[in-house]
């Protein structure tokens, strides 16, 4: 009799130590929710974040249906460093009435949101996509601390299915993405992948086939004729293509003939023209790429995205 | 007295003989000493007197025309020494021509740097001569004659094998009116199949049917065509690709031409005499220097 007493107390006690511990996480999340929002610290905002993606809010104790998934805190923090560094009125959070999935938008192409996917294959890695058709523009990892962007989809949906737009406006926003993975790779020392948004010269865009059929290169070299560009060969059998601005494009074998590694280069002085920046730029390269994308495809990292 | 005589026509021959071995090693060392002071005006002379007099209207002809015999064998390492200062020469006059010495002395010429240009024939160093490859220059000055007329060569084929490709295409896109036209004749046939007819119609009926199956025959063969049409449609593809290139490459030489030389005629004119003006050239050149 005595010792049933003692259990019962003694279960009580567990009981309230697990409701306070559920409490105080509870006020703890309530406290990093607020670094998150609040914060004008770069480092605790993503540390905030990736605390409070991986944060287990609900024990068998307390259950909070109403809460942020990890892919709206994502969401949230993208937003933040963004505004933290000075990039305001270009991306922006829907407003919400209650708690629901988040969505984003670009200023410069209001009608289309955006939000986190977490990937079915790693808990930590999270696309951030459009909403009306699954093109996962580019992952982002907290824990490993990589960005990777996606080719293939940065075409399909910036290039194809937003054909009409303004590019101006397109690169706009990809812009705002490449600030985004700069801050990240500057303030965080994460792992960025740039892909076809990579601007600098050095950037080899490795076509998809590795070798290259003749007949995809005459193409090239009739439609630059076409709209008054003069596909020319180099010294080392690369083709060069003079374009404005002193942009120049050149397609190269990297490797030998037995082994072949086709590409492209992009040099101009400023270091601004990117992949993605030409086939926004040149209707024909544009439509040579199109037409030819299985081979031409520039490769992202097929792991992740596939 | 025979004796002497014989005696002097040995002498006679001797002489001769020396004189004439003497001549040859003469011009062999003059070729030796134009090389060696970089004199290759002098050394076009040794190599071919009678054509380099002719060039600068002189009289006389100071050489044997047959010494440079001797030399012959050489002709690739001339060559080769002498391409020198005339690729240098040909890259201001023919901006657009790009040599490559495929082997000791010889040179062959592309057209253009542009990608894909089109080996247009050989450089003749010795002789300061383009030798075009016949069908390329040939290409070349129809297409000129052709933009005369406000025309490509190539347009008429590409034009009718992209109307055979439109055509293939329509023979595509009818096949689902095909297939509903099949269904109907099947059906057709079928309820001739059932006819059950008096001896009267038996004619008719049977009349009947041979036409509904000559009917469905020829859709088929329609559709067996229409069925290879995308690998035709590709072929074609690639021809007119390949048409097109051939005529993007000949506007890109004819626009070469124009800026440098005016029209082709005049293009034509200065190659031949491009021996005449080379060596004029490496004459006042001469003189420059030495007035210098």
């Amino acid at each position: 009799m005595e010792s049933t007493e003692v259990g019962i107390s003694q279960f009580f006690s567990t009981y309230q130590n697990d409701l306070k511990k559920s409490l105080d996480a509870a006020l703890d999340y309530t406290s990093l929710l607020k670094t998150l929002t609040v914060t004008s610290d770069d480092t605790d905002l993503i540390s905030a974040a990736y605390k409070l993606s991986k944060y287990q809010l609900d024990n068998q104790n307390i259950q909070f249906p109403n809460k942020f998934s990890a892919e709206d805190i994502y969401l949230v923090f993208m937003k933040r460093l963004l505004e933290l560094n000075g990039i305001k009125n270009k991306f922006d959070i829907q407003s919400i009435n209650k708690i629901e999935q988040l969505k984003a938008y670009f200023l410069l192409l209001k009608e289309d949101s955006f939000y986190f996917v977490k990937s079915t294959k790693d808990t930590d890695t999270y696309f951030f996509t459009n909403s009306d058709a699954y093109l996962p523009l580019f992952c982002l990892n907290l824990r490993t601390k990589e960005i990777f962007f996606n080719s293939n989809a940065l075409v399909r949906y910036f290039i194809v299915e937003k054909e009409a737009e303004e590019p101006e406006n397109i690169k706009g926003i990809t812009q705002t993405l490449i600030k985004f993975a700069s801050l990240l790779k500057e303030k965080f020392g994460f792992k960025v992948d740039f892909n076809i948004l990579d601007s600098t010269n050095g950037e080899f865009y490795a076509f998809a086939a590795g070798d290259l059929e003749e007949p995809i290169m005459d193409e090239l070299f009739v439609k630059a004729a076409e709209n008054g560009f003069m596909l020319t060969s180099g010294e080392n059998n690369e083709a060069i293509l003079n374009l404005n601005d002193d942009i120049q494009l050149i397609v190269l074998n990297q490797n030998n003939a037995n082994h072949p590694k086709w590409g492209a280069l992009i040099r101009d002085k400023n270091q601004k023209e990117s992949w993605f920046d030409l086939l926004l730029d040149y209707s024909f390269i544009r439509e040579w790429y199109l037409k030819n994308q299985k081979p031409l495809e520039i490769l992202s990292n097929s792991l992740i995205f596939e | 007295m025979d004796n002497q005589n014989s005696q002097d026509q040995f002498g006679q021959n001797s002489a001769n003989l020396s004189a004439k071995l003497t001549s040859k090693i003469n011009y062999l060392d003059e070729l030796k000493t134009s090389l060696k002071n970089k004199d290759d005006l002098k050394i076009y002379q040794l190599i071919n007197p009678s054509k380099f007099s002719e060039a600068f209207n002189e009289e006389e002809n100071q050489y044997d025309d047959n010494l440079f015999k001797l030399a012959n064998d050489l002709t690739p390492e001339l060559s080769h020494y002498l391409s020198d200062k005339l690729i240098d020469y040909l890259g201001e006059k023919y901006p657009f021509f790009y040599y490559h010495e495929y082997e000791l002395g010889k040179f062959s010429i592309y057209f253009g740097n542009w990608w894909n240009h089109y080996l247009f024939g050989s450089l003749d160093a010795v002789n300061v001569k383009f030798d075009f490859d016949e069908q390329e220059y040939e290409k070349l000055s129809k297409s000129f004659k052709y933009e005369k007329e406000g025309q490509r060569i190539n347009d008429p084929l590409i034009k009718q094998i992209a109307n055979e490709n439109e055509k293939l295409e329509e023979l595509m896109d009818g096949q689902k009116e095909r297939d509903e036209q099949k269904r109907k004749l099947q059906a057709a046939l079928k309820e001739n199949a059932e006819k059950n007819p008096m001896p009267w119609d038996a004619g008719k009926v049977k009349e009947e049917k041979k036409q509904l199956d000559d009917q469905l025959v020829e859709i088929e063969r329609i559709d067996e065509k229409a069925s290879q049409a995308p690998s035709l449609i590709k072929e074609n593809e690639s021809k007119i690709l390949k048409l097109s290139k051939d005529e993007t490459i000949l506007g890109f030489e004819r626009q070469s031409i124009k800026v440098t030389f005016g029209t082709f005629e005049d293009f034509v004119d200065q190659n031949n005499k491009l021996y005449e003006s080379y060596l004029f050239s490496l004459k006042n050149g001469s003189k420059v220097n030495k007035g210098e």
